[in-house]
């Protein structure tokens, strides 16, 4: 499933953010997408619920990322995962404004939507799931607000810190904390929704 | 469920990856945007493409224009440089620094300046017929045409200068009158004619040669018509040398 990471030989996140900083290292930065591909793409899969777009997006976001980077524009993120997530949101935005895709699937809609996510599973996921617990999460996770979802997949998900949330988001911490909260309720009670036997 | 599982099984949703092939490939892509990208677009330029940069760059209207400008700027301040050592009549250089000495001329809106220019080109003409007449056979047809040229610019001088001499004689006449005007009614009109002469006497040094002082010490000034005849004298000897000495002593104040 998940390939192992790769870091740079000095390790972490820091050296390579450092080695880009400074020297716009072009290595460092194919580190930082082996590093990163995964939980990018999770994070544009769970918003758009597309595999096909999730990808292509995630493409642009790395190549827009290396453009920013080579341009000096380095200076204001102190991680380059915090950059890489605001590129993915505003990559995204873009997306759909060009191509006139609805973002959100409101609560309200519920009953007349079908998931959004790509439900279609590939074997490694089969063979790792010992029931279906997982495809209720992927059905229920488009049917939050945007925002909560967005905050469940960096919080619980691609397991991002509190400050990292709130840089990404630019929200205070403190925001955060209540989103993540009440993002969590609404989930509970989706999922509460669900079939007894699966949940 | 409460919210502790709900968290686990969340966590069970880092299973979602995209395809390895995907990121292997999309890697590829990646690397060749980044080491053969922008970057390379400005390092790896080859001479040629610099000098085509360069190239296209110029061949814009207004570069050319500015370089044909350029051009003859250049060509014209070399020819002129050139034909300032000229002295052959026959040489196409020669004619190109008469047109040069005209031009000049005709751009001085100042009388004092056409004046200077006309004793200068003066000069000229008779530097030229002396270092001529050195290397040139006597018979030579160039020498005359010379010796005219000499002639017109000795005849344009003096007409300069006495247009000049006349214009200073008659603001001498006017300063006269001015200075001496408290004292009309106290003084006859022969003390006004003296004291005008007494002006244009000394205003007459406006164009004039330096000859030197006399034994008293007292700076001794010849009129300029004077110095220009003397000239045309030592140039009608064949003295070309001392003629055009004798045109550099006029001063043109």
């Amino acid at each position: 499933m998940a390939s192992p990471k790769k870091t740079s030989f000095f390790g972490g996140e820091q050296a390579l953010f450092l080695r880009l900083k400074k020297h716009k290292d072009k290595q460092a930065f194919i580190e930082a997408y082996d590093l990163y591909i995964e939980q990018i793409f999770r994070f544009i899969y769970f918003k758009v619920g597309d595999r096909d777009e999730a990808e292509d997006i995630a493409s642009m976001v790395f190549l827009k990322c290396w453009n920013y980077i080579y341009e000096g524009n380095l200076g204001d993120y102190q991680t380059l995962k915090s950059l890489l997530y605001k590129i993915a949101r505003n990559t995204i935005i873009d997306y759909y404004r060009k191509t006139q895709h609805r973002q959100n699937i409101p609560l309200d809609d519920i009953a007349q939507t079908t998931a959004a996510i790509d439900t279609e599973p590939n074997p490694e996921e089969q063979a790792a799931t010992a029931f279906d617990f997982q495809k209720v999460m992927e059905e229920k996770l488009p049917q939050l607000k945007e925002e909560y979802r967005e905050v469940i997949v960096l919080r619980f998900i691609n397991e991002l810190s509190i400050a990292e949330i709130s840089s990404v988001i630019g929200k205070t911490n403190g925001n955060v904390r209540v989103m993540i909260h009440r993002a969590l309720e609404s989930l509970q009670q989706l999922v509460k929704e669900a079939p007894e036997e699966i949940v | 469920m409460n919210e502790k599982n709900l968290v686990r099984h969340l966590s069970g949703l880092k299973s979602v990856a995209p395809r390895a092939d995907w990121i292997r490939q999309n890697r590829e892509v990646l690397s060749y945007q980044i080491f053969n990208g922008q970057e390379s677009a400005a390092i790896k330029l080859g001479f040629f493409s610099r000098v085509g940069i360069v190239a296209n760059r110029l061949l814009q209207p207004t570069p050319i224009a500015a370089l044909i400008a350029l051009f003859f700027m250049v060509s014209g301040v070399v020819g002129l440089n050139a034909s300032k050592h000229t002295t052959d009549p026959a040489n196409v250089l020669y004619a190109a620094k008469i047109i040069a000495e005209r031009a000049t001329v005709a751009t001085t809106f100042d009388e004092k300046g056409k004046a200077k220019l006309a004793v200068e080109h003066a000069q000229n003409r008779a530097n030229e017929l002396n270092s001529f007449s050195q290397t040139s056979n006597p018979n030579d047809p160039r020498l005359q045409e010379l010796t005219d040229n000499f002639k017109k610019e000795i005849a344009s001088a003096r007409e300069r200068l006495s247009k000049l001499d006349e214009e200073a004689a008659k603001q001498a006449a006017i300063d006269a009158q001015t200075s001496v005007k408290p004292k009309l009614n106290l003084n006859s009109k022969a003390s006004i004619k003296q004291k005008t002469d007494e002006v244009a006497t000394t205003d007459e040094g406006v164009v004039s040669a330096d000859s030197g002082k006399d034994e008293k010490g007292i700076q001794i000034f010849i009129p300029a018509s004077k110095v220009l005849e003397e000239a045309e004298k030592l140039f009608n000897e064949k003295n070309y040398n001392e003629a055009a000495s004798k045109l550099g002593e006029i001063e043109i104040k």
